[in-house]
């Protein structure tokens, strides 16, 4: 089977190969550290990647590093390669049919960062496969106790609530928030002038109740979903931003969203939308769901 | 200093009073029949004017407004500057509030789909309407000096989509969410944007005072100013909004700063040569783009400005031009021809090379030619800058309320087929 098939083919879960991008930053223990936990819990082979040439004692030091989490060698691979960080990171992935890309990141980017992009942000805006964004990757990791996601309107967005479930039950999480993030550009004009106040509030019941139901329908089918605690939320506003703003408010350890539609640019990041929001400043860590083929 | 004086006063208020009741018992009466409030505020003014109450009971009409009645007299009579303002600034507010609906980002995500349709739907609607004008100039009383001009504002009025009407149609129909309706809100949101940066440049091509600015001034300074204002300018907005919404009393504050903004926007594109409503319509874009605008201050935002200051304008409309006396029925058809041809079928070319299927293309060309308050706001404006006379500026009026009543029949029985 060829590679391109062979990643169309693939769910975005379960994790079976987790990849992390390594530099010698201060923070590249704690990194490893997050990554090599979520390798242990979801039994995935774990792919330590570093562009540019490893000297004998920089791969003494990985390896030294990756030994402290108890991964045993069998189950690690330090790859390093030449070429520009970005699409030599991606290419990467895309070769070794990667599941999940740990990536550690700045919580808040200064406003240059912002539109000349970092490396974590820029891989985030165009991967093909699932991103994890650690803004504060810690030297002891913590499980995923709170999970949010988000649930937009799109073909997307089943794939992600049950990637959600996946990583909610292995984790062991104790509960699960499902937000529908609503979006009706229009509605404050198209009823300001003729409309009570009776029938705006039926029409936005009328539209929780949909959301509801068709997020119901979602879990219906996705095996997994009743063993966890799940509670439903229908937020209104600009998908990206509504959900950062809850994110913040409940401080849950994962926020689970899905991928873009197509690569963002620069366009986006001076019209933010969806996920530009949420990079602007990282509510909590972020798994950014590619549906790959699906 | 002029001053209103004790009777101007009281003729003023009363004015105001009948204006804003009438324009109100007809929206209501308009809504049973489920058609937008602003016909029925139209409709109010075509009572209270000239073609009805000044018809058949003159002296009520020249006693409420004495200002219309004797327009030779109007230097004379301060009211006349009063109520000008008045309807200026409902413009300016109306301009600022539909500059609100404009979202940008919106338009970016859509992509490739919604701007083939915005520039095939204002493509071949200004070309038919150019075309159109320069074939029979004589229709729109246009003279030979004139007549590119008003060709190419007839064509930016086919080519404007009623952002507003069409999204109720779209959320009633639940199209809203789909591909159709996010191309169609999408595209009519960037020719909002399109068509107002185009009429802008037509009035300062028209203007002949003396403080004229030259036409690549004009277009540097468009382009300058509204660069400024969507990306710089809108990133401050929406980045003081937090912190203006929790400090400042709620929603008073924000209200008071938005429309502060709004005003001193339209001020600087009216100093630099520009007219004032475009620098409000620019101003009000940076301010609805920002997702940290709360739902209940944007809908305040319009409420007050609909329910208040839109009715002065649209019933306005209805005072100073008389529907009988203007009524064109060849003008009106063969402007109601022109747009029906043109947008459905340039809105329906633009959504297939953008990728949709036939029979949604089509639907989505019907709903694009749907016309609303943009269109009569351009034609007032255009009206009172001498660019069209009071018989086009009534054909106008009608377009946009037979596309009113027609779109969304016409939608139905396109999606249902």
């Amino acid at each position: 089977m060829n590679l391109a098939k062979q990643l169309k083919d693939r769910l975005p879960y379960p994790f079976e190969i987790i990849a992390v991008a390594v530099t010698f930053s201060p923070r590249y223990k704690a990194v490893i550290r997050e990554a090599a936990r979520l390798s242990r819990l979801y039994r995935a082979k774990l792919l330590l990647i570093y562009v540019g040439e490893l000297t004998h004692e920089e791969k003494a030091k990985l390896e030294r590093c990756v030994d402290a989490c108890h991964i045993k060698s069998k189950y690690y691979q330090i790859v390093d390669v030449q070429g520009d960080v970005v699409s030599t990171i991606m290419r990467v992935c895309k070769e070794h049919v990667v599941d999940l890309l740990v990536l550690g990141a700045l919580k808040k980017e200064t406003v240059l960062q912002h539109y000349v992009g970092t490396i974590a942000r820029k891989i985030s805006r165009t991967a093909k496969c699932s991103i994890l964004l650690i803004p504060d990757p810690k030297e002891r990791p913590l499980t995923f106790d709170r999970v949010v996601v988000s649930a937009v309107d799109s073909a997307k967005t089943p794939l992600t609530i049950a990637s959600a479930i996946y990583v909610a039950n292995m984790e062991d999480a104790q509960e699960l928030f499902i937000v529908n993030e609503e979006y009706i550009p229009m509605f404050e004009s198209a009823y300001a002038d003729s409309s009570t106040d009776e029938e705006i509030e039926s029409r936005k019941s009328d539209f929780i109740k949909e959301c509801k139901t068709k997020v119901s329908a979602i879990l219906d089918d996705i095996p997994g979903a009743s063993s966890i605690t799940i509670k439903q939320r229908v937020i209104f506003g600009k998908p990206g931003h509504s959900i950062q703003v809850f994110a913040k408010s409940k401080n849950p350890d994962l926020l689970l969203v899905n991928s873009p539609k197509k690569s963002l640019g620069i366009l986006d990041r001076l019209f933010p939308h969806d996920l530009e929001y949420l990079l602007e400043d990282l509510p909590c860590n972020l798994l950014i769901v590619h549906s790959r083929g699906f | 200093m002029v001053k209103l004086g004790h009777h101007d006063m009281i003729v003023f208020l009363m004015s105001l009073g009948a204006i804003l009741i009438f324009a109100r018992l007809f929206a209501e009466l308009f809504k049973q029949f489920k058609l937008p409030s602003v016909l029925g505020e139209i409709v109010a003014g075509v009572l209270l004017g000239p073609s009805v109450l000044g018809f058949f009971w003159p002296e009520s009409f020249e006693y409420l407004f004495p200002y219309i009645a004797h327009p030779e007299f109007t230097s004379t009579i301060p009211v006349q500057y009063a109520m000008d303002a008045m309807i200026n600034i409902s413009v300016i507010m109306l301009l600022f509030v539909a500059g609100m609906e404009v979202q940008l980002p919106l338009v970016i995500e859509q992509g490739k789909v919604a701007l083939s349709t915005t520039f095939f739907s204002m493509l071949i609607p200004i070309a038919v309407g150019y075309l159109g004008v320069q074939l029979v100039p004589d229709l729109f009383l246009a003279s030979n000096e004139d007549v590119s001009i008003v060709g190419f504002f007839i064509g930016v009025v086919l080519s404007i989509t009623a952002l507003p009407v069409i999204a109720r149609i779209l959320m009633d129909m639940k199209l809203f969410k789909t591909r159709i309706g996010m191309t169609i809100i999408a595209s009519a949101m960037l020719i909002d944007l399109l068509g107002w940066l185009i009429f802008s440049v037509i009035l300062s091509m028209i203007d002949e005072s003396e403080s004229r600015m030259s036409l690549s001034y004009t277009l540097i300074s468009i382009v300058l100013f509204g660069g400024f204002m969507l990306t710089i300018g809108s990133r401050l907005i929406d980045k003081s909004l937090p912190w203006v919404q929790t400090k400042f009393s709620w929603p008073g504050g924000v209200l008071t700063l938005s429309l502060g903004i709004c005003f001193l926007g339209a001020a600087f594109t009216e100093s630099i040569g520009i007219h004032s409503i475009l620098g409000a319509f620019i101003v009000g874009i940076a301010f609805g783009d920002s997702a940290n605008l709360r739902d209940r201050t944007r809908e305040i935002i319009h409420q007050f400005v609909t329910n208040v200051f839109a009715p002065i304008f649209f019933v306005s409309i209805g005072l100073y031009v008389n529907f009988v006396d203007n009524f064109n029925p060849y003008l009106i058809a063969f402007l109601l021809i022109l747009a029906y041809s043109s947008k459905i079928l340039g809105a329906h070319v633009g959504a297939r090379i953008g990728g949709l299927k036939k029979r949604d293309a089509w639907a989505v060309g019907v709903a694009m030619n749907t016309h609303g308050v943009l269109e009569i706001i351009l034609g007032s404006l255009a009206m009172a800058a001498g660019l069209i006379n009071e018989e086009v500026f009534v054909a106008i009026v009608v377009l946009v309320v037979v596309s009113i009543i027609t779109s969304a029949p016409m939608l139905k029985r396109i999606v249902n087929k």
